[in-house]
């Protein structure tokens, strides 16, 4: 599952950091075209005399902020959580292995036993459960677990139940979806996952077929998606809109509300893999496809920015990686976040928290970069104002973790051109 | 064993950070951050300590008047079992 949309408005923030509230979610290079809980209320500020209570969506699915209360609390929560580098939000790919062989999956599995190049062995059942209790230790909340397929490890259920009924995790789960069947459901459902998201790669089998490289997937998918919502599991759509579906874009945005997906996301940025090959990135779209696609009114239309001066756009901030979420591969290597795989340590070696907190050289070089401005290439850019720049697909892209994402300096290009076509027919 | 008193539903996920709880419900997808007051009562409902139990730890704690508290704490309880963060204890309706 990996990547595909992985980050859109999630923990790793490459959609703007979780701590900026009131941002539009967007992912690097998708867009939210639905978000919400469907619960009546979800805005509310409900206020009690033990002091205020404030509800809000869960920052996964999209936040949404409307009482003033509500933002402060927020607020100032997630500076709490910054200024301490909680990672409230944390990612575990339990394996690489997969079921499916997407076209333009990330995941680089190194497992000899399955073909990889190297001989990495997945955490054991009890090397996660202990780096769960680690995470628990230092304050992590919202747990995404993934793959690969998380499906495929005979574990997941002992994993996923003792995070969530002895850490209190709150957890999201990503998957292909075509190993879930009525006995998995029914397990999903007493576990009780915040979402369930699952990528839908075309409109139809064909496609999606295609693209996974096994047949049957699709169906499998639509099936998987029913039985979840059938038991009143919260299911997350999402699509990597590339050369092969982007013709289909918008059917499966169709479709995705037709299954009941509580929010669906799709990007437009196809990465490199983890090892660096960029032959993925064949499937990227053209610059005009990329235009096309931003400027459509369906299902949402362009949400319009008022342009500002460029030395303000400037001093924009950039991603928190390495605060407020960490990414943890299934080899036990510490990253800041799913995109930036720079090691900064392996929990079979050291503890989490000592890993974490440890100064480095890394550490130094992310704090430096606060804004758009701290950064050589952004600092003379004129497309900054619309670019959400990551710094883990920058160093992927050029060995550079500070240089310009050239993916995302074209969707800014491209955002750009829609956000003035916009404003000039809004007057 | 059924619980005695206000009982933390088993699915709802929550960590405290310097004093305040963040508490998520995973079916409504919902965020409640907790002051310290009302982390406190989330922590000690654990569904072994009656209610009045916890409103005789909370006015000693916090050294408020009894009267107040315990007509705060059964607003909240009540809210937190209106939104599915508690179970249902022995005997309430």
């Amino acid at each position: 599952m990996g990547a595909c949309g992985s980050c859109s408005g999630g923990g790793c923030g490459s959609g703007g950091t979780p701590i900026q509230i009131g941002k539009p979610q967007e992912s690097a290079g998708g867009r939210v075209i639905w978000a919400g809980t469907g619960e009546p209320g979800a805005e509310q500020h409900i206020g009690v005399g033990l002091g205020e209570r404030l509800e809000q969506s869960v920052p996964n699915a999209g936040i949404r902020v409307e009482s003033p209360e509500a933002k402060e609390a927020l607020r100032r929560l997630f500076m709490k959580v910054e200024e301490k580098k909680i990672p409230l939000w944390t990612h575990i790919d339990l394996t690489y292995k997969c079921n499916t062989d997407c076209i333009h999956c990330y995941c680089q599995h190194l497992d000899s036993s399955f073909g990889g190049a190297y001989d990495k062995k997945d955490l054991t059942t009890q090397e996660v459960i202990h780096l769960l209790d680690q995470l628990a230790d230092v304050g992590a909340l919202n747990l995404t677990l993934s793959g690969g397929e998380l499906f495929v490890r005979k574990d997941f259920f002992e994993i996923a139940f003792y995070a969530s009924r002895e850490k209190h995790f709150a957890l999201t789960l990503y998957s292909n979806g075509t190993l879930i069947n009525e006995r998995m459901a029914d397990r999903l459902a007493e576990l009780a996952p915040v979402a369930i998201e699952i990528s839908l790669l075309g409109a139809t089998a064909e496609v999606h077929d295609a693209i996974v490289q096994r047949p049957g997937s699709f169906d499998r998918v639509v099936r998987a998606v029913g039985l979840l919502r059938s038991r009143g599991i919260s299911v997350v759509l999402k699509t990597s809109i590339m050369q092969p579906n982007f013709h289909q874009a918008d059917e499966m945005a169709r479709l995705a509300q037709t299954l009941g997906s509580r929010t669906y996301r799709s990007t437009i940025e196809i990465t490199p893999r983890n090892d660096g090959n960029t032959g993925v990135m064949q499937y990227q779209l053209t610059d005009a496809q990329m235009l096309d696609y931003l400027a459509r009114d369906f299902p949402s239309p362009w949400p319009y920015t008022e342009p500002v001066p460029l030395e303000e756009a400037r001093q924009k901030t950039t991603c928190g990686t390495g605060t407020v979420a960490c990414y943890i591969s299934p080899y036990g290597d510490v990253y800041p976040c799913i995109q930036l795989l720079i090691s900064m340590g392996n929990i079979r070696e050291r503890a989490f928290k000592e890993i974490w907190e440890a100064p480095s050289e890394l550490r130094r070089k992310l704090e430096q970069i606060q804004s758009y401005g701290d950064l050589p290439d952004c600092k003379t850019c004129e497309y900054v104002q619309l670019c959400n720049r990551c710094h883990g697909l920058a160093y992927l892209e050029t060995g550079d973790l500070t240089a310009c994402y050239k993916l995302a300096l074209r969707m800014a290009k491209a955002k750009t051109q829609v956000n003035a076509a916009v404003g000039t027919q809004q007057g | 064993m059924p619980a005695t008193g206000p009982c933390r539903r088993p699915e709802v996920a929550w960590r405290v950070i310097d004093g305040e709880a963040i508490v998520v419900n995973p079916r409504s997808g919902l965020v409640y951050p907790f002051n310290p007051v009302a982390t406190r009562c989330w922590e000690l409902a654990d569904g072994t300590r009656p209610e009045e139990t916890i409103i005789d730890t909370i006015v000693e704690e916090f050294d408020a008047p009894a009267e107040q508290v315990r007509q705060d704490m059964r607003g909240f309880f009540q809210m937190l079992h209106e939104k599915g963060l508690i179970q249902p204890t022995e005997g309430s309706s």
